[in-house]
């Protein structure tokens, strides 16, 4: 029996012929096909670890010695929610759970939170200066991904691959390893109005084990391989006959998109699978391990999607439920279950990573859609923070052992080097070589950009 | 922010020391050479001068007059009035909205330098005068838009060849063919021709027997006759109905963060099936879905409908999640100003609600013009104050049974007074003791009065806005009669809300005594007061009870206090009476729930009122106010749809664009009908008929089709069955004739794709799994959010659950519109997702083995297997194909041989396209 490369090199669908121009139907130019950025680029590609619902900065980066101070003290906070909204009152400041140490060469304060990545801070580039729109989850989660809280936008990985293309025809451009249909669900995916081919495809979705993970439809469940090529060509021996008086460039598209399909059925499944990777490896990213399981092979596969030329991986943190994973309203003390998890993985991410010599091309970013209050929500909760917070960002031409920005001494609002969710999509499209203002697509009679009408480069984080 | 006292005291030292300057002229010039000349060249100059690579906000700050004349929010210094010039709020980050220099905050000190500088009078020296901004839209200049100019009559063309044309469309296309020299190709095959009116037409392919009749039927009628019982069958509401469906950008749930379900959305999809099989008049069915709610009617049924017609007004996407109300209900609005724009207008008015429409000439007033009549619209429920989560609008549908639902609803009434008197006041006419109310309270800070949670002692209760804690007290003195113990009440109502901890202070003859009271839980006398214990009292001094917000984090409630004799009045339960109603009350009104339907409905809001410009589309910024109107490009001078007072003015909104004179209402619908019949509009940008859109390719005939629509009372069926019936529909999709390679001029027939609907509603009829049910509510146990819905319909594709975040997967495959945006023209794409679906999914899969059985029990031939799937037998070399395909199987694998055939052909280009 053959095996599946020995069938893609000795299949009569002509494989090395085939031009992804002809697959899409409406036009010629091929809108995959990889674009040279319109500026020097540092990043290549993104990998986004999403940390849905909100982690704490200020039990794990923002280092706030006045907030240990004051623990307990009340004060009078603005509210941002539907009932308290621009109207003051006395919160009571609530001192980190976590003690934080400094770290590297560069000195950067990581809490026990997080004790492997940790180790890697002298390549982070932290920004504790970040704000954002939405209070709730669903706004500020689809503000974080399309730039827009309640309109309809593309995703940041739709404009990605609608600016540079993919290096890999037999791949997507965009993935999304096990999102979550909560929070605005695929709408944090979706192309919107760009062409459907900028779309992103999902591995898996959240609330399965990561080691289910696929993309739907690779497989047929019932034919072997070499009986279902058999029909394939069938298939094609009767497309091709009907197609033979037409002349028309749709239907070619059409029956071209077979082939690419088929080999993307000979090759993706070899990408997701974890199996060729060493024992060594596997354990770096938590593999093997109950706690860290899942998040680890979701690391390792967006590894092995960023070595193919994948654009944009992003690798999901994140359930179902109303309260998303990160999301202590009470309970704090649970983030240690979220960073336990996700440590680990992330840390053999940068490590694997580094040691390819990835990291030089490929931009990591970490972060949720929004921080935590330092005051308490009820004995031992937080509440959501959009105006102030961090994030971090790794290789990709940032710089690194950095920090960028301040919020106020106890970690509340963002003062010094404020940076807009915007200003930090405009500064990544930046690091890839695109300007937000010129990245457009013109829908319904309008320009259209990720960042609206705002958005600025922040350089003080470029290297 | 944290405000600390260190902090206070800083900025009040700063204030008396700017308030010393004194706005002497050279001083002052002086002073703005020092202090403010550098700060607008370092911080402001980047984005606001004539030098700005791109000027912020149309505000310059490079001149005196700049700043005078202002930006896009008007003058930005009033001189000598820090606090109220826009500059000073901007730099101080006090409003939150306009926040300046964008990314930091300028230093304290300069900021002082700033209000000391516009506190002496903003002496500027910079003459000069400003650049001038854009000129603002000519509307009669715009007005010579082709799509402006309402529809004209033109002569019906004659063509050289006279026996070519079935009808006048044909003339009016084959007179163009002609002048550019195209020769049309040949009429379609009948096998063709029947294939495409059927899913033209229901969205279904004929059956062999139908297909044989056609065959046999030689008669020139034929055609007609097919086209004539295929409007007439209801399957042509439910393809046609879909079309319109994702034209009004028709969903069952949210869309946004958490998408909400919308429970009662099926009945405006059931709604427009049945308004499309009766042929409902188009410009009735505009009505309906602009102002069902306010448009006369004869019976229950009639009103019923045209409500749920108004449903289209408040089915959109929308983050029902977002916080900010205020912003909530305006960006509401704009996705229905937005919508309608392009449903029955072709329009982008959305670019409206910043700044004048950059390519069409609709100005910003326009924009707040339609605005201040959604505005006045309810299109919003109220929510759950709990988790800010707004509610979408339900109206109640009326009912044919109404006296059994007026006399629950009567007893629901009586009920509910009843329960509110037993909760509101308790009866304190016979109470034995002093009571002192809150109106008799001496208050310290701001305290106030509610009514919003039962019960209370007197007229109202106070709160404390769950604010200024510490600084607030309500004190409540008397001197009592008689020096002995008193046991002390104190009133409050309760609410998960309260605080906890609300710290009571009782100032009697032996000193002071602090009780901490919890408000989250039900009082225990007379369900309004708690006793906080008993003291000795005397005559000659006073006794003062203080309820203090001290160190509490919920809201504190001040009612009322008493004094009673101590044990005269024992805790009780809850009244079992009260209980018995609540109980009562619950059944019923959960009774008229279900007797009482309701739908979701737009209806005219509690404050009618005109809007105001909202100053680059922030919703705090509010600039001149505009009185409510239509599209001054689209009406014509002279005629005049008044809003009268009181009025939202939607229905005029409906007659306005109803007008049969309206220039783009019935020429945007009888090109999205001729989109769907010839696979291509005469305007291809169907969405779009503004300058960014495309030029129509006929101009006359759609002015043609549009002035026909009008006169036959606006009839969709009568249009479609025109078009239909014309040699142009008929024609074949191939040609020999290369020179129109696009087919701009229509000389021969566009080949269509089947859509996702299509595609799965064949195949479930082919296999025999359909399921014919047609209407009605299709979401099983309709749940809050349509999270991870589990799809297990196999009903017509229309009926299926139509979810914003979640759809059936072969829908999402195959190109179904985006349920968030207005889609007149679907994308087509081929995607590889969509061959691996067809290859692999289990769904195509059991069709295609169910498929496979049924045509082998019924003995059924290669011949049969393409008549049933692609609607016509297979060419010679098909057939030799297939059979050495079969062949190619062991005798005992027929079922699953014949199961791969079936999945083949499911997989053609040939069942994939409309030919």
């Amino acid at each position: 029996m053959l095996n599946r490369r020995q069938l893609l090199k000795s299949s009569s669908c002509g494989f090395g012929s085939l031009a992804l121009s002809s697959l899409l139907g409406q036009g010629l130019s091929n809108p995959l096909s990889p674009k040279s950025p319109v500026l020097p680029a540092r990043a290549k590609r993104i990998i986004f670890l999403f940390m849905a619902g909100g982690p704490s900065h200020v039990d794990s980066f923002d280092y706030k010695p006045e907030l240990i101070k004051r623990d307990g003290q009340s004060f009078d906070f603005v509210g941002v929610r539907k009932n308290t909204f621009g109207k003051k009152s006395q919160r009571k400041l609530l001192k980190p759970l976590w003690d934080f140490k400094q770290h590297g060469e560069s000195g950067r304060w990581v809490s026990s939170l997080f004790p492997n990545i940790a180790k890697h801070v002298d390549d982070l580039c932290f920004i504790h200066s970040m704000h954002t729109e939405g209070v709730a989850h669903g706004p500020s989660t689809l503000f974080l991904h399309t730039g827009a809280t309640n309109l309809v936008r593309p995703s940041m990985g739709s404009w990605v691959t609608y600016g540079l293309g993919t290096e890999n025809e037999n791949l997507p451009g965009f993935v999304t390893i096990m999102p979550s249909a909560s929070k605005g669900g695929p709408r944090n995916y979706s192309n919107a109005f760009l062409p459907a081919v900028h779309q992103g495809t999902c591995i898996g979705r959240a609330g399965l084990p990561a080691s289910k993970a696929t993309i739907r439809n690779l497989k047929n469940p019932h034919l072997p391989l070499n009986a279902q090529s058999k029909q394939f060509d069938f298939l094609q021996q009767l497309n091709r006959q009907q197609a033979q008086t037409k002349n028309d460039q749709n239907i070619d598209a059409a029956i071209d998109s077979f082939d690419l399909a088929f080999r993307m059925q000979m090759n993706a499944p070899d990408i997701l699978d974890l199996a060729e990777e060493s024992e060594a490896t596997k354990s770096m990213y938590g593999i093997g391990e109950k706690a860290t399981d899942d998040y680890g092979r979701q690391c390792l596969m967006a590894r092995r999607l960023a070595e193919r030329g994948v654009r944009f991986i992003q690798v999901n943190y994140s359930d179902e439920s109303v309260n998303p994973r990160w999301d202590q309203h009470s309970n704090m003390p649970k983030h240690k279950v979220h960073a336990h998890a996700t440590d680990q993985p992330v840390a053999g991410l940068l490590k694997d990573l580094k040691q390819r010599g990835l990291l030089e091309d490929t931009l990591v970013w970490w972060g949720g859609e929004f921080g935590r209050t330092p005051f308490s929500q009820g004995k031992d909760g937080r509440d959501h923070n959009p105006r102030g917070f961090t994030t971090w960002l790794a290789g990709g031409g940032t710089k690194p052992g950095h920090a960028h920005g301040a919020t106020d001494e106890v970690g509340d609002t963002a003062v010094s080097g404020r940076l807009h969710m915007h200003d930090l999509h405009a500064t990544m499209l930046h690091l890839l070589g695109l300007d937000h203002e010129q990245l457009t697509y013109n829908y319904a009679g309008r320009d259209f950009r990720l960042t609206d009408v705002a958005g600025n480069v922040e350089n003080d984080i470029i290297a | 922010m944290v405000v600390n006292s260190r902090q206070l005291k800083i900025t009040l030292a700063l204030l008396a020391s700017g308030s010393m300057v004194r706005a002497n002229n050279s001083e002052g010039i002086e002073y703005f050479e020092t202090h403010i000349r550098p700060l607008f060249v370092e911080h402001c100059y980047e984005c606001h001068s004539a030098d700005a690579k791109k000027l912020k906000g149309n505000l310059y700050l490079d001149s005196r007059t700049g700043w005078q004349t202002g930006g896009d929010s008007g003058p930005v210094i009033i001189p000598g009035k820090p606090q109220d010039s826009l500059l000073f709020h901007a730099i101080s980050h006090t409003t939150g909205d306009l926040e300046m220099p964008p990314k930091n905050q300028l230093p304290q000190s300069e900021i002082e330098h700033l209000k000391s500088w516009i506190a002496m009078g903003a002496p500027d020296p910079r003459e000069g005068e400003i650049k001038k901004s854009t000129p603002p839209i000519d509307l009669n200049k715009g007005r010579q838009f082709w799509s402006f100019q309402p529809p004209v009559t033109h002569p019906i063309p004659k063509p050289r060849d006279t026996g070519w044309p079935n009808n006048d469309i044909d003339r009016f296309i084959l007179a163009r063919l002609e002048a550019q020299k195209i020769t049309p190709t040949r009429s379609a095959s009948k096998t063709s021709l029947l294939r495409r009116v059927y899913f033209d037409l229901i969205g279904l392919p004929p059956s062999p027997d139908e297909l044989k009749a056609f065959l046999q039927d030689k008669s020139p009628q034929a055609f007609q006759t097919i086209v004539a019982n295929l409007l007439a069958r209801p399957e042509f509401g439910e393809r046609w109905g879909r079309h319109w469906l994702d034209i009004t950008r028709f969903a069952e749930s949210s869309g946004g963060g958490r998408s909400l379900v919308f429970p009662d959305a099926w009945r405006f999809r059931d709604y427009v099936i049945d308004s499309f099989n009766k042929d409902k008049p188009y410009q009735q069915l505009v009505r309906e879905h602009l102002a069902g709610d306010l448009l006369p009617h004869s019976s229950p049924i009639q009103r019923n409908s045209q409500l749920i017609g108004s449903g289209y007004l408040v089915l959109g996407a929308l983050n029902y999640e977002l916080q900010d109300h205020e912003l909530l209900k305006m960006e509401f609005v704009d996705e229905q100003i937005d919508t309608i724009g392009r449903t029955f207008l072709g329009m982008t008015l959305g670019c409206a609600r910043c700044h004048d429409h950059k390519f069409d000439p609709i100005p910003t007033s326009d924009y707040y013009a339609l605005a201040g009549i959604f505005q006045s619209t309810r299109s919003m429920g109220k929510g759950s104050a709990a988790s800010g989560v707004t509610s979408f609008a339900t109206t109640p549908l009326e009912i044919s049974n109404p006296t059994e639902i007026a006399q629950l609803r009567s007893s629901i009434d009586s009920l509910k007074k009843q329960i509110n008197t037993l909760k509101s006041s308790p009866d304190l006419k016979n109470f034995p003791g002093l009571i002192i109310d809150s109106n008799e309270a001496q208050l310290t800070g701001n305290w106030k009065k509610s009514t919003a949670t039962k019960p209370w002692v007197g007229k109202s209760y106070l709160h404390d806005e769950n604010t200024g804690k510490g600084e607030k007290r309500a004190q409540f003195n008397t001197t009592l009669g008689e020096t002995r113990d008193y046991e002390v009440l104190v009133a409050y109502s309760s609410g998960p809300n309260r605080a906890k901890n609300v710290p009571v202070t009782i100032h009697h003859a032996e000193g002071k005594t602090t009780v901490i009271i919890d408000q989250s839980k039900p009082a225990s006398i007379w369900e309004t007061f708690t006793n906080v214990g008993t003291f000795p009292f005397s005559s000659e001094k006073p006794a003062t009870i203080v309820i203090s917000t001290e160190r509490t984090t919920a809201h504190v409630i001040a009612d009322a206090v008493a004094f009673i004799a101590p044990n005269s009045i024992t805790p009780q339960k809850p009244k079992t009476d009260l209980k018995k109603l609540e109980s009562r009350h619950k059944s019923l009104a959960a009774k008229l729930k279900k007797f009482q339907p309701v739908t979701m409905a737009a209806t005219e809001a509690e404050t009618i009122a005109d809007g105001h410009v909202h100053i680059r589309g922030q919703v705090r910024n509010k600039g001149a106010k505009v009185p409510r109107g239509f599209l001054t490009v689209a009406s014509q001078a002279g005629i005049s749809h008044e809003i009268p007072e009181g009025h939202s003015g939607r229905l005029e909104l409906a007659e306005w664009i109803t007008d049969p004179q309206h220039p783009l209402t019935s020429r945007v619908m009888v090109n999205r009908i001729w989109k769907y019949l010839l696979g291509e509009g005469i305007v291809r940008t169907v969405d779009n008929f503004g300058k960014t859109g495309e030029l129509p390719s006929h101009p006359k005939l759609l002015d043609h089709l549009a002035n026909q629509f009008t006169k036959n009372n606006w009839s969709i069926k009568s249009l479609i069955r025109e078009i239909v019936l014309s040699r142009t529909y008929q024609l074949s999709s191939k040609t020999a004739d290369n020179s129109d390679p696009e087919n701009r001029f229509f000389g021969r027939a566009h080949r269509k794709r089947l859509e996702a609907e299509a595609i799965r509603d064949t195949a479930l009829h082919i296999s025999g799994q359909f399921d014919p049910i047609k209407g009605g509510l299709t979401i099983r146990n309709p749940g809050q959010y349509d999270l991870n819905y589990r799809f297990d319909s196999n009903r017509r594709s229309v009926y299926v659950p139509w979810f914003r975040n979640s759809m059936l997967p072969i829908f999402e495959v195959f190109d179904a519109p985006n349920p968030n945006l207005v889609v007149g023209r679907r994308s087509t794409t081929n995607l590889p997702t969509q061959a691996l679906f067809l290859m692999n999914s289990p769904f195509i899969r059991e069709q295609s083995e169910l498929t496979a059985k049924r045509l082998l029990a019924e003995a059924g031939t290669v011949e049969d297997t393409y008549l049933l799937i692609l609607s016509r037998p297979p060419s010679e070399s098909e057939r030799l194909s297939t059979q050495t395909f079969l062949a190619s199987f062991p005798p005992d694998e027929k079922t699953e041989a014949w199961t791969q055939l079936t999945q083949a052909l499911f997989s053609t280009i040939d069942f994939r396209f409309i030919n």
